[in-house]
């Protein structure tokens, strides 16, 4: 479950999300990730709300706010590894109740959570996630993903659109598949040529790279190059100066990791330049919240319509569904 | 007393070692990283009869299944010794701290049982049962804890109505919480008081298990590796089939042989000659590892092997130099030299390894360093091995050549890559003062330039008009 920007409702659709998996019956985690240390939201500055927990679900959190707690809750596990919120603690709720969720700091973290679960015999893994540059972890390891848009994002529907369909874009990027894939995972920094015949090549080890025509080699021999940090515009730019006969594709960890501007993204698509990514989730609903903390709100239903247009997935408002 | 931790900083054939043993548990690893290193033979031998025991049970086929389990489960295993000194100090445990004291009970029993099982007494496990019955009031056998109902029929009931409020009538449920909390209070109180006069029995579970975590893993680790029980002796230190575990291992996977070496020294100092590329270096850093390795209870890489052990060990290696004062390698060496010296005349016990003593300096100099440094440790009866290139050095020592290149065996076609295979690493004894001159040999083998090798060649010999 991500959130577009701050007040999106992310919160609200976890919270409905959550109240119809009880309803259901299945077995069900949840947990948070992105935010190391504060208990405030690095990405949204805002205090991390309350989850209402259920009876049985198993809930991740951090020593602080597991503390804080205002549920009855079994211990099943406390890490070994520290947040900077604590060691995480997994439990499982044995009334209903609520409490923070602050949940493991990196990706590989997330990752061996989520398959930790397994123990527990869980059906259903949720993740309270963020889109942050500043975030070591990424939710783009989930099978799937929820999108949270709303008004807080623009007054402007057209503005609205437009932001969430990039970002829906950016997630529905393809999928790097190559045997190779899993040995470009564990490079942890640096920029890296990867090429058709199966060897991966250091560009450059750290730092931003310039690239020039050398580049063009790579690209020439069919190779593809692996951003192990974030793709930022100026390395966009550069690279579309480089598209002209020969095929262009880069790799992108996740679409977290991407921080370029809509329009240079199409320049460099026009000009048949490629994005793959490593992780990829697939994104199976847009929740939309017409409410701003402005005051103004927009008509669900035209946002939902409008949206629903240009989205290849379905389109919900929480708030009138739960009414 | 240097520790496990220091010498892996010291030396990267250690650390590779150590890196392989495979300890499942941090606290296992913090033990062995923080063990110290013993001198006194007594202390050696029982850590090392203890390992030799443990290796025999890992042996036993019965015994795998058992062990198997043991090692997985002891992966659950936790620091919580500030846990424990809180208890110990009766301040009260909250849920967390109670958790760990569970899991690390169960994980005591279960493991009892098993040593039990195979027969193992090397540990001693204190009887926990108790400890496990107040923090598990369902019987349930998992390590899981929160404030059971089962604790107080007052809490029960107030369960029960917390349940049935509605969490969105606020004031009402949050009362009932509040409630709840202060039951929980109490029983945390008392709780920690019961289990206060366990924290010494818990401090015992915690040692034996990660003592428990080590010596399985390094048992293993030395059959896997090939290591052999050292005898301890205060005469003299012998190694039959010495061999540099990390250097064995890069050369199996470039698919070569490693050759293993005899030595032995007792207390007058060895000078050691041999060509380049003969495996001085090599020597001593494994002599450097081997002595370590025993003094912190570990098998050595040898068929056989019999240590003397040491107060210190003092290697000149360059990887030991830490380069941080500024000063030239030479300065720094002689720092180290001097600091030697003066181990060895406060009567303190050492193992000098010197490996080309002064190489930086002058070859006149450093040839009258050497000796020096020689005559010093002969007279100081201190054992040690000094390798050197230069030739001439008349000091009264045991002088031991590398073989070196079998010149028999050279042919014309050499391949970089196979000049281990022309070399004798083998150690024989010799009486002469001079070192043997492969330089400018090796060198050719090695490609280098024509006319560099033959101008050399005069230089050598005196021709060069």
């Amino acid at each position: 479950m991500i959130g577009l920007d701050k007040n999106t409702g992310k919160t609200e659709c976890l919270k409905y999300v959550l109240a119809q998996l009880k309803l259901s019956g299945h077995r069900v985690a949840v947990t948070s990730v992105g935010l190391d240390g504060e208990s405030s939201d690095q990405v949204t500055n805002t205090p991390k709300p309350e989850i209402n927990l259920f009876e049985n679900i198993i809930f991740a959190t951090s020593e602080k706010h597991f503390r804080q707690k205002k549920v009855t809750a079994e211990i099943l596990d406390v890490s070994e590894r520290k947040t900077a919120l604590g060691r995480l603690i997994t439990a499982r709720a044995m009334s209903e109740g609520k409490c923070i969720i602050s949940g493991p700091s990196d990706t590989a973290w997330l990752k061996n959570f989520i398959s930790s679960m397994d123990h527990h015999e869980v059906d259903i893994t949720l993740v309270d996630g963020a889109i942050s540059r500043r975030s070591l972890a990424s939710p783009a390891i989930t099978d799937c993903m929820l999108l949270a848009t709303g008004a807080a994002v623009s007054a402007n529907l057209q503005q609205l659109v437009k932001r969430t369909k990039f970002t829906v874009d950016l997630i529905q990027l393809p999928r790097f598949s190559d045997p190779l894939s899993s040995e470009i995972h564990d490079k942890d920094t640096g920029i890296w040529a990867v090429d058709v015949n199966g060897s991966i090549q250091v560009l450059e080890k750290e730092g931003p790279i310039r690239f020039n025509k050398a580049t063009e080699d790579i690209f020439r021999r069919g190779a593809a190059i692996f951003f192990s940090g974030m793709i930022t515009d100026r390395a966009l730019d550069e690279l579309t100066r480089l598209v002209n006969d020969q095929k262009v594709r880069i790799i992108a960890r996740d679409f977290t990791r991407i921080f370029v501007s809509p329009e240079k993204l199409l320049k460099f698509e026009s000009k048949g330049g490629k994005i793959f990514v490593l992780n990829r989730s697939e994104l199976i609903a847009v929740c939309v919240n017409p409410y701003s903390p402005q005051g103004y709100h927009l008509n669900s239903e035209a946002m939902i319509d409008a949206l629903s247009e240009v989205l290849t997935v379905p389109v919900f408002d929480v708030k009138k569904l739960s009414a | 007393m240097k520790t496990v931790r220091d010498i892996m900083q010291e030396s990267a054939g250690f650390r590779f070692l150590i890196n392989e043993i495979n300890i499942v548990s941090s606290p296992g690893r913090k033990l062995l990283y923080n063990r110290q290193m013993m001198t006194l033979a007594d202390d050696i031998r029982q850590q090392l009869d203890l390992l030799e025991k443990m290796q025999i049970l890992v042996q036993i086929p019965e015994n795998k299944d058992p062990i198997d389990r043991i090692i997985h489960d002891l992966i659950t295993l936790k620091d919580i010794q500030l846990t424990i000194s809180r208890l110990s100090r009766g301040e009260i445990s909250d849920d967390i701290e109670l958790f760990e004291i569970k899991q690390l009970s169960l994980l005591n029993e279960s493991i009892k049982a098993l040593l039990k099982q195979i027969r193992c007494d090397l540990i001693r496990l204190p009887d926990l049962g108790e400890v496990v019955g107040l923090l598990d009031p369902d019987n349930q056998g998992i390590p899981h804890f929160y404030i059971y109902s089962a604790y107080s029929e007052a809490l029960l009931d107030l369960r029960l109505k917390i349940k049935q409020t509605d969490i969105s009538s606020t004031e009402e449920w949050e009362a009932f919480r509040l409630q709840e909390q202060e039951l929980e209070e109490e029983i945390r109180i008392s709780l920690s008081q019961k289990l206060r006069v366990f924290a010494d029995g818990l401090k015992v579970a915690l040692e034996g298990l990660s003592l428990l975590d080590v010596l399985i893993a390094v048992a293993n680790w030395s059959i896997e590796m090939s290591l052999c029980k050292p005898g301890i002796s205060y005469k003299d230190t012998r190694y039959e089939a010495l061999f540099n575990p990390a250097v064995k291992r890069f050369l199996k996977e470039t698919g070569k042989e490693y050759q293993p070496v005899d030595i032995h020294f007792d207390k007058i100092p060895v000078l050691i000659t041999g060509a380049n590329m003969g495996g001085k270096t090599v020597l001593l850093q494994t002599v450097f590892i081997a002595q370590y390795l025993c003094q912190f209870g570990l098998f050595v890489p040898a068929k056989n092997a019999m240590i003397s052990p040491v107060e210190a060990v003092y290697f000149n290696n360059e990887e030991n130099r830490t380069s941080q004062n500024g000063l030239s390698s030479f300065a720094e060496e002689m720092v180290q030299l001097n600091e030697l010296v003066k181990a060895v005349r406060s009567g303190k016990k050492v193992l000098v390894l010197l490996d080309e003593l002064a190489r930086t300096t002058n070859p006149d100099e450093g040839k009258a360093i050497v000796s020096s440094t020689l005559e010093f440790l002969a007279g100081q009866k201190t054992s040690g091995l000094i390798t050197t290139h230069y030739s001439g050095i008349r000091v009264e020592c045991r002088k031991l050549r590398i073989r070196g290149l079998m010149y028999e065996k050279l042919s014309e076609k050499i391949h970089l890559k196979d000049l281990n295979r022309y070399m004798d690493y083998r150690l024989e004894e010799v009486e002469m003062n001079e070192a043997p001159a492969e330089g400018i040999r090796i060198a050719e083998i090695m490609g280098m330039d024509e006319e560099i090798i033959f101008k050399a060649k005069l230089h050598y010999t005196g021709k060069k008009p």
